[in-house]
């Protein structure tokens, strides 16, 4: 019998092998829990419903409603950074707004005048930070929830 | 409900290897089914819909929330497979010694511990009745890795078996 052969009737094996297996029994809590979540979202008010099941005027309105704050932030956007893109225009700007404009102006002054060196330099450690934390969190990921699942 | 949840629940288990998980992933196919009752309360093929939302939710639930530990905590063991010489175990005397119940639970429990990328694909070919193209088209895989996963499943999970007093082992090699 040569290898093709045996991985035929590997795959006959365990076709019928897996063919044979019955369905298993679904967790007696699992009907509970979908009749309890039933009920907790029936009695949600709507807007605390997904999307969906919004009323239609609730959803246009909502809709006009981003629309309307997409534009005013961008017109507020464009309005602080304006004076930093072009000198030679200046627009008046509410004292409560001010300090957002100079923090803007602030941190481009700062990231110009930054040597390369320390950018990179920053961006290694925020590197190995993130490494370290994606090797703390495997590690714990292996620990506590794989391991007691390979053991059962 | 009553009908259909065992059925909903082994599909979400078998693929997401994990009870805990599956029982999550059914809860959430029966209330995507409440939510669509008027569409499907009619339909013949409620059981299909149910299964494939179940199919798809578990797969989803993989690539959402496995997809980065999927790298570290398995490739240790996907190097243990392949370091080991390949054999091809033979788990044919499956119900010698061993009873019906006890046999189908073993292999159950075999499923599960098999690696996330050889069990889905795996089970998605014996269990979901889709072919090696479907496979590959619904995982964003090669065709040629869809193959090799399912082949490596089978090896592990008859070794599995083997190991659990299911079979014997025989080489590959005349």
């Amino acid at each position: 019998m040569n290898a093709d052969d045996r991985e035929r009737e590997l795959e006959q094996l365990i076709g019928r092998l897996l063919g044979e297996q019955p369905l298993r029994q679904a967790p007696r809590s699992l009907e509970l829990r979908v009749m309890a979540e039933i009920e907790r979202r029936a009695r949600l008010p709507w807007w605390r419903r997904s999307f969906a099941q919004w009323p239609q005027a609730a959803r246009v309105a909502f809709l006009a409603a981003s629309a309307g704050f997409v534009y005013v932030g961008l017109r507020i956007a464009m309005w602080v950074t304006e004076p930093i893109d072009s000198a030679a225009r200046t627009v008046e700007l509410p004292a409560a707004v001010t300090w957002i404009q100079t923090l803007i102006t602030a941190l481009i002054t700062v990231s110009e005048s930054m040597p390369m060196l320390w950018i990179y330099g920053g961006l290694a450690v925020l590197t190995v930070l993130y490494a370290v934390l994606f090797g703390v969190g495997t590690a714990a990921y292996r620990t506590i929830y794989a391991a007691p699942l390979r053991s059962a | 409900m009553r009908a259909y949840q065992d059925m909903v629940f082994t599909t979400a288990a078998r693929i997401a290897g994990n009870d805990k998980q599956a029982e999550d992933i059914a809860q959430e196919v029966f209330l995507k089914a409440y939510e669509n009752y008027e569409q499907i309360r009619n339909s013949p093929t409620v059981g299909g819909w149910l299964k494939t939302v179940a199919t798809n939710l578990s797969l989803n639930y993989l690539a959402r929330y496995r997809r980065r530990w999927r790298l570290f905590s398995e490739m240790h063991r996907q190097d243990e497979d392949e370091d080991q010489e390949m054999e091809l175990p033979m788990p044919e005397n499956v119900a010698a010694g061993v009873d019906l119940g006890m046999q189908r639970q073993l292999i159950e429990q075999a499923l599960q511990r098999l690696p996330e990328p050889h069990r889905v694909p795996l089970v998605l070919y014996h269990f979901e009745d889709m072919s090696y193209e479907e496979i590959a088209k619904r995982l964003g895989v090669s065709l040629a890795k869809v193959k090799t996963d399912i082949f490596r499943a089978r090896v592990a999970l008859a070794k599995l078996l083997t190991r659990k007093g299911l079979g014997a082992d025989i080489a590959l090699s005349p």
